[in-house]
């Protein structure tokens, strides 16, 4: 990535512009402002000290975003068994079935919130950022396969917990 | 449906954008930058270990230790207190010195150059609620209070033995804060601010050396400790004067007038907006300017506040963290900040956001009690 006048960009001027979208990404990631808040903090003082090798290579927001999915994995695994079994006792509780469209998005955004952090950082790689499979293997540090099989159980997830997701698609 | 039908997607990418939009769009570029230039700073002080510095005082001897390969991280305070100077900051530094007061090992100064020197223990004293360095680095004043009396006292920097004690009786004790001296630039003269029968403050200047002239003068006008926990009083660089700081009241006195006679006091001007005087105030060295913190913090900052001494008025804004505590406003304009942590317990002296120095304590971070003489910086 290239600053205004062509050169490198600083640090600072990656921070300033490009803060506020890695913050709604983390977002989707976190469910919370709080740690989405950190989550961004965090990714962004790891690069720092390597930001010149980094913009060397090319763009360097891939690879900020790659810090802050995997550092959200990451936790994932610190936590997961604790994280894991709050889930367990909540998959088998459909939300309500809105009646809206609108009503329906918010329920996925929530559902979304139920799926773990690893198949959750699939679902915003995939339909948030629209990266395709290799880029999110990438990303994660998996294998294609293993992004298939997560976005795969990631659905299947989202449709246990919103029903509706099947039956009111919005036409077009 | 198939698992990956389209409109399923759709349906999927567009809660997800409402999703991210429902996030508070928070300008988070100052605390990143402060926690990315923390981070990179101390970095650099780990890997740039051998062109450090570190001094370590035990049992009152200092010990100087060239250390090739020591680091920042590695100084443990396993020990008595230790200060690592970081000569990458020279400029930050230079001109300065550094009193430092240790609970456990008494009172040492360190300067840019490395040297470090234990003035002992802080004997009258029980315990020093303050201290200050002269301008010229020279002398290093200590404040504490006793059953019936404000104690000042005065010791030379150079370790030449020279001291002054300096008493100052007083029967309101109810109203008796812990304090902060001011030291003259020359270090002939202190000054400390008491309270009078009516609540307003009384300004005391004294001597120390070459005389035992004494004057008080009364702040007419000032409320004692309205706001805050204690007052602040600071000499001008060429130190005619003497600022005086209650929290909502500014003025400032003619050190010469004080002692012929006919002191001149300027002001007090109010300053309306809530300032508190617990994490440090500053003055510039003209006096014209000070610095103080608001106490009420916003998501872990504080906003400070560059104050007209003559008027009250607020001509400027910063934020730090709310930790950082004011030691000093340098010359060349910069600010000096003391940012203690519990783990591990270090206290870093930090100009703009880049830590300078570095002191390990070993009883815990809020044992020590650092202060830099006023033309530190410049």
């Amino acid at each position: 990535m290239s600053g205004a006048a062509g050169g490198p960009e600083t640090f600072e001027a990656f921070v300033a512009h490009r803060t506020p979208a890695l913050l709604r990404t983390a977002y989707l990631l976190t469910g919370d402002q709080a740690a989405a808040e950190d989550l961004v903090q965090t990714a962004m003082v790891k690069v720092s000290t390597r930001w010149t090798k980094i913009c060397s290579r090319g763009s360097p927001e891939p690879y900020v975003r790659r810090v802050m999915y995997r550092e959200h994995v990451t936790a994932w695994r610190r936590v997961g068994a604790h994280e894991s079994a709050g889930l367990d006792d909540r998959t088998d509780d459909a939300l309500p079935d809105p009646a809206a469209d609108v009503a329906l998005r918010l329920t996925i955004e929530q559902a979304l919130q139920r799926l773990g952090r690893r198949q959750r950082a699939v679902i915003v790689l995939r339909y948030y950022d629209d990266l395709p499979e290799a880029a999110v293997a990438e990303a994660l540090g998996c294998s294609v396969g293993t992004v298939r099989s997560q976005t795969s159980k990631a659905l299947a997830r989202l449709r246990q917990i919103v029903p509706s997701m099947l039956e009111e698609v919005p036409s077009g | 449906m198939s698992p990956d039908s389209s409109s399923e997607q759709v349906l999927l990418r567009e809660a997800l954008a409402e999703g991210a939009g429902r996030v508070v769009p928070v300008d988070l570029t100052p605390r990143i930058l402060h926690a990315a230039n923390r981070r990179r700073r101390l970095r650099r002080v780990t890997v740039g270990g051998g062109a450090l510095l570190v001094a370590a005082a035990t049992a009152g001897v200092v010990t100087l230790l060239l250390p090739a390969e020591r680091s920042a991280d590695d100084v443990q305070p396993a020990g008595p207190a230790t200060v690592v100077l970081d000569p990458s900051s020279a400029d930050e530094l230079a001109g300065a010195r550094m009193a430092i007061v240790d609970a456990a090992e008494g009172v040492w100064v360190a300067d840019e150059a490395g040297g470090q020197r234990s003035l002992g223990p802080a004997d009258p004293l029980a315990s020093v609620t303050g201290v200050a360095v002269s301008r010229d680095g020279r002398w290093v004043a200590l404040g504490g209070l006793t059953d019936d009396a404000l104690v000042v006292l005065v010791r030379d920097a150079e370790g030449s033995g020279d001291e002054s004690i300096v008493l100052e009786p007083t029967t309101q004790r109810e109203w008796l804060k812990p304090f902060t001296p001011a030291i003259s630039p020359d270090g002939t003269t202190v000054a400390l601010a008491t309270p009078d029968a009516s609540g307003a403050v009384t300004v005391q200047l004294l001597r120390v050396r070459g005389s035992d002239e004494s004057a008080t003068i009364p702040m007419d006008g000032t409320t004692w400790n309205a706001i805050g926990d204690r007052v602040f009083v600071a000499f001008s660089a060429d130190g005619t004067r003497l600022l005086v700081n209650c929290g909502q009241d500014v003025g400032s006195i003619s050190v010469a007038g004080a002692f012929n006679g006919q002191p001149d006091v300027a002001g007090p001007a109010f300053v309306p907006d809530p300032f508190v005087l617990t994490h440090g105030t500053a003055a510039s060295r003209t006096l014209d300017q000070i610095l103080m913190p608001r106490a009420t913090t916003d998501n872990g900052f504080r906003s400070w506040a560059v104050l007209e001494t003559a008027t009250g008025d607020v001509v400027r804004e910063l934020s730090r963290l709310a930790e950082d505590v004011l030691l000093g406003w340098s010359d060349d304009g910069s600010f000096r900040w003391l940012r203690t942590t519990a783990d591990p317990p270090t206290s870093d002296v930090v100009v703009d956001d880049e830590v300078v120095v570095r002191i390990s304590a070993p009883n815990g971070a809020g044992d020590v009690l650092p202060a830099w003489s006023p033309g530190g910086g410049s």
